[in-house]
């Protein structure tokens, strides 16, 4: 350990790690709560999945986490349960994520609050430190990313901090469990009363603000006679913040430090509680009119003292020159825009290339070997042909051939992903593309919820809420659904790899795929800035607001840890949601195909329906069909597609009416959509229309949650169908007079 | 406490003429400036003190993007910035030119 993280606890250090038992999940009972609180991107999930040994997601970006995450350990025999909150640089909520963790703190009763800071930062960071002491006692201080200060030549004495704030400084290293040990026995203590805590309190304010203060606090104190802190409550009535008028409204203030989660008491009467609002109100008047910037001042003051007194700079010149060199490469002017869209095409073509062999040596398993072994053991066990037909050729297909095509891409798509995360490149691709998004009239920060749909379009829509203005933040929900999502890229990829790769000599066609997928991505982000344009010429009319960001360092990313995080959680996750689609998709699709009337098929009726409008945008009726189909997830669209083209085309490649089946290989699958009628056309059409249609049920509902909305939802669903339309209309038109 | 450390305003409200009004949107690369105050109203004022934009504080313009928006260095961190918002930031020369830390 670190000669500056030694501290009181440390002695114990190894009896405590014996003693800490991670219970994973949140449970039912617990002994106390703690809340993890701290500005963003100090470490704070990574302080949490320590504890819990559950994989919350950390990025080395602010925004990342923007929802709580609860779990639990043991410790010492007790049940903790703790709560991740999103970052916050005040309590001054202004975005929704920020709202989250304000409210928790202030109302969620936690035991303990420990308060996760940055090392190198400490002045910013202890504004939010203070703001926490204002309204609770309960505090335990973890200054994390202690290897970073040392790197950087700052050095932080957490003794004399810890005597100028007046609760336990716990110092830290969480990346490493540095520190962790002594955090849980010095929450531990102050949770359950053992270790008492003298919080620093800001001194008097100006004296017109003091007297207001005096005067209100006694109204507030006969009200809520339990309220820890009456002179914060007082001084946040008097700044008129909503907060705090609504808790006092609702009677929710009574509970406001109340550490027995068990008792609930009744709120004062109704008549009460409007007087404390009136009382401060009244007081407001006697004001002066900057009194809000005196109040502001006067903790960020408090705030730089206190860093000054803690730390000492400049031992060695702050080491940032290599972060200073790569950014001047990743963000310059001439080469950021090429850097970016090589980095973007170098992750597509490892996934292309790396995916191809364990795609095909699935399908032999499940496919090729997996189905033949099932057919003849429900053969063997005389099966009626429809119930065979209906879960071996429907369902069990349907999911292998998913499994086949979606999991080799992903299992490399996410973990590459993850680590440029880690390593802190998000924020500078905000930062490159924001004069964009700028003159669109939308939020810089879209940059970042955009990059997050590549994963899939429903996390980019929850990702929204770091955007504060409600107005950008719907133009960036709207638009998620441009960036183009896991579940749409194997089909980007496969038809690519047919129809485009195979027209340059065989050894660039990888290259050459790649840079066709690329292609389509670049213009799902060209029309997501002209639609973002256009809505906020229209519905969504309104100025861009001021933006600012943080450009974290660099971080080196832990790989390991990313490899496994990235192939459990968002791999597995996001398979299994393709898989549970799969199966009833599989089922109707058999169905369709093997209920005949007239003596044709549902499904080549429709076929026939959908054929002349699949034909006037350069695509045919299968294809329509297959996205009706594939309504519930992207995912199955090509499966269905190639079904659905034997079936109608009578060619001799498939098994039989309503059975999905994945071709040998790649060339076989091209031959059998060429035999289909399809052409470069069909391709490019197919391509473009996998873009830019409706999002998948799971994100529509995203959209609903997030929006409360039922008239957003629909133009976020109508938009890209509408936009994809008129493009693939145009597309063809202009391809066949060219062509004439 | 020493509360007089920051007696200049953090938020004036309008703009000031003359000498005064040189803004971090004027200043060339590399060279370290002291903020003197914010010219924007508090609730667009408040998201940058939070980030470490305090009057007093020195801050650095270490990049310009394509279009103009400068990223600053303060306080060993960087912050990206629009155009606009710097050009609302008025601020001090310090004497003597400095490399980017
Ligand atoms: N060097 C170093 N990096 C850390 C440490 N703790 C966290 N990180 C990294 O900091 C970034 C932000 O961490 P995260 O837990 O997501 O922060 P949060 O936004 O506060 O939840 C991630 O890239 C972490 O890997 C630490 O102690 N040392
Ligand atoms: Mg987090």
């Amino acid at each position: 350990m670190a000669s500056l993280a030694l501290d009181s606890c440390g002695s114990c250090a190894q009896h405590r790690t014996q003693s800490l038992v991670r219970l994973g999940l949140s449970p039912d009972k617990w002994d106390y709560l703690v809340a993890l609180a701290g500005n963003p991107n100090v470490g704070k999930s990574t302080v949490f999945n320590e504890l819990t040994g559950l994989r919350q997601h950390t990025g080395n970006w602010p925004g990342k986490t923007v929802v709580r995450a609860e779990g639990a350990f043991g410790h010492e025999g007790q049940r903790v349960k703790v709560v991740d909150l999103p970052g916050t640089y005040s309590l001054q909520a202004g975005s929704e994520d920020e709202e989250v963790a304000r409210d928790f703190v202030l109302f969620g009763r936690p035991d303990v609050t420990v308060v996760v800071v940055d090392a190198t930062r400490l002045e910013r960071n202890l504004n939010l430190v203070l703001q926490i002491l204002e309204i609770t006692d309960r505090v335990v201080v973890y200054l994390n990313l202690m290897d970073e200060a040392r790197r950087h030549g700052i050095a932080v004495d957490p003794g004399k901090l810890e005597k100028e704030l007046g609760v336990p400084v716990v110092p830290g290293t969480a990346r490493e469990g540095i520190g962790i040990p002594e955090l849980l026995a010095a929450a531990h203590d102050v949770a359950l009363g053992k270790r008492d805590t003298k919080p620093f309190r800001l001194a008097q304010h100006a004296p017109d603000v003091e007297h207001a203060i005096e005067r209100l606090v006694p109204v507030v104190e006969e009200v809520f006679p339990e309220v820890p802190n009456s002179r914060w409550v007082a001084l946040r009535l008097l700044n008129a913040d909503e907060a705090v008028q609504e808790a006092v409204t609702s009677g929710e203030l009574g509970q406001l430090g109340r550490h027995d989660s068990v008792t609930e008491m009744d709120p004062p009467p109704e008549y009460a509680r409007q007087k404390v609002l009136d009382a401060a109100t009244r007081l407001r008047w006697e004001l002066p009119p900057d009194f809000h910037d005196l109040v502001t001042e006067h903790v960020y003051s408090a705030a730089e003292t206190i860093a000054n007194a803690a730390q000492k700079r400049g031992l060695a010149k702050a080491g940032f020159a290599f972060d200073r060199k790569l950014d001047d490469l990743l963000t310059s002017r001439i080469f950021g825009f090429p850097l970016m869209l090589m980095i973007l095409a170098v992750v597509f073509w490892l996934t292309i290339e790396g995916a191809n062999v364990p795609s095909a040596m699935l399908a032999t398993l499940l496919i090729d070997n997996g189905h033949t072994w099932l057919k003849g053991i429900a053969a063997a066990m005389s099966i009626p042909w429809w119930l065979d037909g209906f879960l071996l050729d429907g369902v069990y297909l349907a999911t292998a051939w998913v499994i086949s095509v979606m999991l080799p891409p992903m299992a490399i798509f996410f973990p590459l992903f993850t680590l440029l995360e880690d390593f802190g490149y998000l924020p500078r691709v905000a930062f490159n593309l924001d004069s964009m998004f700028k003159k669109a009239g939308a939020h810089g920060k879209q940059a970042l919820t955009m990059c997050m749909g590549f994963g899939c379009n429903a996390a980019g829509v929850v990702a929204t809420r770091v955007i504060d203005s409600p107005r950008e933040r719907l133009i960036a929900i709207i638009t998620n659904n441009f960036s183009l999502c896991n579940g749409r890229w194997p089909t980007q990829i496969l038809i690519a790899t047919i129809f485009i790769g195979a027209l340059a000599p065989s050894q660039l066609g990888g290259l050459v795929s790649a840079a066709a997928v690329v292609g389509i991505a670049l213009l799902g982000i060209v029309m997501m800035f002209v639609s973002s344009w256009l809505l906020s010429r229209t519905v969504l009319r309104g100025e861009a607001t001021s933006f600012s960001l943080e450009l974290p360092p660099y971080r080196p990313p832990r790989i390991l840890q990313t490899l496994y995080t990235s192939l459990i959680d968002r791999t597995m996750i996001v398979l299994w949601r393709a898989v549970v689609f799969a199966i009833p998709a599989g089922a109707v699709i058999w169905l369709v195909s093997n209920i005949t009337v007239g003596g044709v098929s549902l499904a080549q009726h429709a076929v026939s329906w959908l054929d002349p409008f699949g034909l006037l945008l350069g695509m045919n009726g299968v294809i329509l069909l297959a996205y009706v189909v594939a309504i519930p997830a992207n995912e199955i669209v090509i499966p269905t597609v190639l079904m659905l083209t034997v079936l109608t085309s009578g060619g001799d490649g498939g098994a039989g009416a309503g059975v999905m089946f994945e071709l040998d290989s790649v060339a076989a699958t091209g031959d059998l959509l060429r035999a289909g009628g399809w052409t470069l056309l069909t391709a490019v059409s197919l391509m473009l229309f996998s873009l830019l249609h409706n999002p998948c049920s799971t994100t529509i509902y995203t959209i609903y949650k997030e929006t409360r909305s039922a008239r957003w939802t629909t133009v976020a669903t109508m938009l890209p169908v509408v936009l994809g339309v008129v493009v693939c209309f145009l597309v063809a038109q202009v391809w066949r007079l060219l062509a004439a | 406490m020493d509360s007089m450390a920051r007696a200049l305003p953090v938020v004036k409200s309008a703009p000031t003429g003359g000498l005064g009004s040189l803004r971090l949107g004027d200043i060339p690369l590399r060279q370290e400036v002291e903020l003197v105050s914010i010219d924007l109203p508090l609730e667009l004022a408040e998201p940058l003190l939070e980030r470490g934009l305090l009057p007093g504080c020195r801050i650095c313009p270490v990049r310009i993007s394509p279009s103009g928006d400068p990223i600053v260095s303060i306080d060993g961190s960087l912050l990206a910035l629009r155009r606009e918002t710097a050009d609302c930031l008025c601020v001090r020369i310090l004497s003597h030119l400095q490399d980017a830390d």
